[in-house]
């Protein structure tokens, strides 16, 4: 799956529309609270097939940053 | 009626699950059908039954809930950072679960508990306890995929990271629950 489809599902569960997601966002800008990125990066992870662990989200700060990562891990197919 | 101290602990514990019951709500929305999603759905109506009965309860005792501003779940936050796998969120659950049950107890046996307290921990002790068992055997099922190992370091860390709250927050508010842990109080060292 590539990083577009991975924001569209980003937008999605975070109830915006997709234009409204700025590429380069932070990502603590765009998720309101930390429940919401748990279940942000959850759902994500039960979609997609992939999981991740807490050093990566040391590298994901935007949104673009979160969306390449499992973008990557989906094609990759790694679990 | 209650005094000061025990309006504050029933609060604290009945925020503590409301927290508890809107992170597991919002959680089993996202999980696949499954064994884990059915756990936790139960497991989240379960925190909303023990918020629902210590308001019961502070409310045959002639007392209203004080807003408490922060459970003890948001200082993990704090102490460990962000969950951000099924295996991380039910590791926490599991030390944070063991942390609740330990302290319910130790409550329910104290000296001067209230007939109506008591009741209430035990009857939330019970449900408690399989929320253990169910998070125990789904995390020996993921550890498949995530490796024994990394289970196991991972409850590790956690565990380390809820003593360290716990101290904290009994440095905070030790005043109010020293007789549950069969402390003296000031005043009682005072005298």
């Amino acid at each position: 799956m590539n990083t577009v489809a991975v924001k569209a599902k980003m937008a999605k569960v975070l109830n915006l529309n997709v234009d409204e997601v700025d590429d380069g966002a932070l990502l603590t800008d765009v998720v309101h609270d930390s429940l919401c990125l748990v279940e942000l990066l959850i759902e994500l992870q039960e979609d997609l097939g992939v999981r991740i662990v807490q050093e990566d989200l040391h590298e994901a700060l935007t949104v673009d940053d979160l969306a390449a990562m499992f973008a990557r891990r989906s094609e990759q197919g790694t679990r | 009626m209650l005094n000061d101290d025990e309006r504050w602990i029933l609060s604290y514990y009945r925020t503590s699950e409301l927290g508890g019951a809107l992170f597991f709500g919002r959680l089993a929305r996202t999980l696949r059908p499954g064994p884990i999603q059915v756990d936790m759905t139960k497991h989240f109506a379960d925190e909303s039954a023990h918020a629902c009965w210590w308001t019961e309860c502070l409310e045959r005792l002639d007392s209203a809930p004080i807003r408490v501003t922060d459970a003890y779940q948001d200082r993990y936050l704090e102490a460990i950072g962000l969950p951000v796998n099924l295996m991380e969120i039910l590791a926490v659950t599991h030390v944070f679960e063991r942390r609740a049950i330990g302290q319910y107890a130790r409550h329910a046996r104290s000296a001067d508990v209230q007939p109506e307290i008591r009741a209430t921990l035990k009857r939330i002790l019970r449900d408690e306890r399989w929320h253990l068992e169910w998070v125990s055997n789904a995390l020996r099922g993921l550890e498949g995929e995530y490796g024994t190992e990394e289970v196991r370091s991972t409850l590790r860390r956690f565990e380390a990271a809820d003593r360290e709250v716990y101290e904290t927050t009994i440095r905070e508010h030790g005043e109010r629950v020293a007789h549950l842990l069969g402390k003296p109080t000031r005043t009682e060292e005072r005298s």
